[in-house]
């Protein structure tokens, strides 16, 4: 299956910058609430503070010096990173209610997604392969505290 | 002699059959993602951490080094045959590697860096037997000033041989502010939890590996890494190096394992950049430096030995001091302070048998690693053929199990999910995030020193410079600030330079 993909031609320095900045005035914003007290009694807001300035002090740096780099272009495979990220919640969703098999099972099917080769019956024997295998190893051979199966 | 005495303590440490055991199976597996391209130490040592709540801490540690410095003799293979590195660090290998492969001197190739690897590894030990009661002993006199300051040139070196030093410093930065996340120690503050219970104890280091070097590489690889055009197949002889081979790479070898021990032993800074500055040295000292990039047997045997030597000594600072040598070393740091060992100056004294039976391990797994790779490599290049479209599907479900084991939280899971995503747009606008795991582990530790002195001094931060250990580690650490601020500076220039040039042609 062909997979979407999102092909931006942007300079990624900026980008990065932006992006730096963003998550330290966040950060700095969110930091307020905590006391900041001084040199020789810090308060729990003292380093996140200043770690927020620091961070946005390089975004601002990276972005304003991008212009000295040329822009190239960045391939996001979006599909790629859904496929993963659903296979993963999928699994934590089932594993509680389901058991480790069943939610392993349906989570190899899904990431299998991906592959762009894969076909219908690989995906299935994989899918019981790797439910089998994680079963054997979490469950019967290091013991872990999780359901194996429904009840 | 203390040496003799001390290894002797190591020997019967080691040589029981669980150690043995356990330094076989890391050993193993380490070659073994060491081979396959698209999954490193990093994302094997994170996937194992949920393993060693189930065996001692001794063991696991042991087990853990195995795969670390397993994977640096693995990681060449897949750069000779097929140009894909295996591991980062094995990167250079594959300049001079793969052409040696298609003028049909792969067998060759992968002699000589199994040899290199061996070479450097032995000069890391020695370095790491013999330095390291004296590093202990100068470690006793650290406060927290000096501990701070240590940290700090740390992450400084981490970022001064990066690609970009800014970037590679924003990593570092952003890892420290993830690392705020939860109960602070001193004030019992909840920080930056955002209403999640799960996160006050912290977000956890685990998921943090897991997303970073499991989910964001996972993500990044699937359909780009194609082994299937591999059909190597060579004999015994075919391997063998002739003489021209031997007199060209010993000494490489030789200056290679000095380079990797230099930056292995030096806080923050490990295999990679070792590899690299040893291709970079060899290149230099050349007759003809033409012949690299077609094939020169010291481009492989140099960086071979080097990041070997770097995974040696990188135990030094680890294990002395309690500061990780480079970013896998911080990982198994987190591993021990997660068992409830604190490596620091007293390791050696107080528990001598973990000290001297990992390093009596280390040898053993270097003889053992020898074998796996030069007899056995068949099996290994068989392994390559693996598709990676039936291996990351079952690396997803491993690295869900292991989040959600440590904890037995759910929440887990998601947050590896998050962090994945993340790590992905991170690697997409060419950050290395490598370099934040090293903030986020040593975040805590750093916090906790420069309080702590500062709380002594009365909030003066003098103590930092009237104290004369800290004072000298500060002007390191400054004149390394000065040189990467240079160098960036000299770069961009340069690179504007040649824009205008372009653009007036």
């Amino acid at each position: 299956m062909s997979m979407s993909k999102l092909t931006l031609k942007v300079n990624h320095e900026l980008f990065g910058g932006l992006l730096l900045i963003g998550i330290g005035a966040y950060a700095y914003y969110h930091g307020q609430q905590y006391a900041f007290g001084s040199l020789a009694r810090m308060g729990p807001g003292f380093l996140p503070q200043v770690l927020s300035i620091v961070l946005c002090a390089m975004g601002g740096i990276l972005a304003v010096t991008s212009q000295l780099k040329p822009s190239s272009a960045i391939d996001l495979q979006l599909g790629q990173v859904l496929v993963v990220a659903a296979s993963m919640a999928l699994f934590a969703l089932l594993l509680r209610p389901a058991g480790l098999a069943p939610a392993a099972f349906v989570g190899v099917l899904v990431s299998s997604w991906a592959d762009r080769e894969i076909t219908w019956p690989g995906r299935i024997t994989l899918a019981l392969v790797v439910a089998t295998l994680s079963s054997l190893i979490f469950i019967a051979g290091l013991g872990m505290n999780m359901p194996l199966w429904w009840g | 002699m203390d040496v003799i005495a001390n290894l002797g303590i190591g020997l019967q440490a080691a040589l029981t059959p669980t150690m043995l055991w356990y330094c076989f199976i890391g050993v193993l597996l380490g070659t073994f993602i060491g081979v396959l391209p698209g999954i490193g130490p990093l994302a094997a040592i994170s996937l194992l951490l949920p393993i060693t709540y189930y065996i001692g801490p001794e063991v696991a540690i042991v087990m853990l080094a195995g795969v670390y410095y397993g994977a640096q003799y693995g990681g060449s293979t897949a750069a000779i045959l097929l140009r894909l590195p295996g591991t980062a660090s094995s990167a250079v290998a594959c300049i001079d590697g793969n052409p040696m492969a298609r003028n049909g001197r792969a067998g060759v190739a992968l002699f000589i860096t199994t040899i290199a690897s061996f070479a450097g590894a032995i000069t890391g030990l020695i370095i790491l037997i013999f330095f390291s009661p004296y590093i202990a002993k100068l470690g006793l006199k650290f406060g927290s000033a000096e501990y701070f300051s240590l940290m700090l040139l740390g992450l400084v070196a981490a970022c001064t041989f990066s690609d970009s030093p800014l970037k590679g410093g924003a990593m570092v930065v952003l890892g420290l502010l993830l690392s705020m996340i939860g109960t602070d120690v001193n004030t019992g503050v909840i920080r930056y939890t955002f209403g999640f219970s799960e996160l006050s104890s912290g977000l956890s280091l685990v998921a943090l590996a897991m997303g970073i070097f499991g989910v964001a590489d996972i993500i990044r690889n699937i359909n780009t890494i194609d082994t299937s055009r591999l059909n190597e197949r060579f004999t015994m002889r075919s391997m063998l190096p002739n003489r021209d081979d031997w007199r060209l790479s010993l000494p490489s070898m030789a200056r290679g394992s000095a380079i990797g021990s230099f930056f292995g032993t030096l806080p923050g800074t490990g295999a990679s950049i070792s590899s690299f500055m040893a291709y970079a040295t060899e290149k230099k000292l050349a007759k003809n430096p033409q012949r690299f990039g077609k094939g020169a047997i010291e481009g492989v045997a140099a960086p071979e030995a080097a990041n070997n030597a770097s995974a040696q000594t990188a135990f030094v600072p680890t294990l002395t001091l309690g500061i990780p040598g480079d970013i896998t070393m911080a990982l198994i740091l987190g591993a021990l302070i997660i068992h409830g060992i604190t490596p620091g100056p007293q390791l050696i004294t107080s528990q001598p048998e973990l000290f001297w039976g990992l390093i009596v391990s280390f040898i053993i797994g270097n003889i053992l690693l020898v074998l796996f790779n030069i007899p056995m490599i068949g099996v290994w290049i068989s392994l390559l053929k693996i598709p990676y479209r039936l291996l990351y599907p079952t690396i997803l479900i491993f690295i869900s199990v292991g989040v959600f084991s440590v904890s037995n939280s759910i929440f887990d899971i998601y947050t590896v999910i998050g962090i994945g995503i993340l790590g992905y747009v991170l690697n997409m606008l060419r950050f290395d995030p490598a370099p934040l795991l090293l903030g986020f582990i040593l975040g805590p530790l750093m916090e906790e020193h420069f309080r702590r002195a500062l709380l002594l001094s009365r909030g003066s931060l003098d103590t930092f410079i009237d104290r004369p250990i800290s004072l000298t580690i500060l002007i390191i650490t400054g004149l390394a600030v000065c040189f990467i601020i240079a160098s960036s500076v000299r770069r961009r220039l340069r690179a504007l330079r040649t824009a205008k040039e372009s653009h007036a042609s």
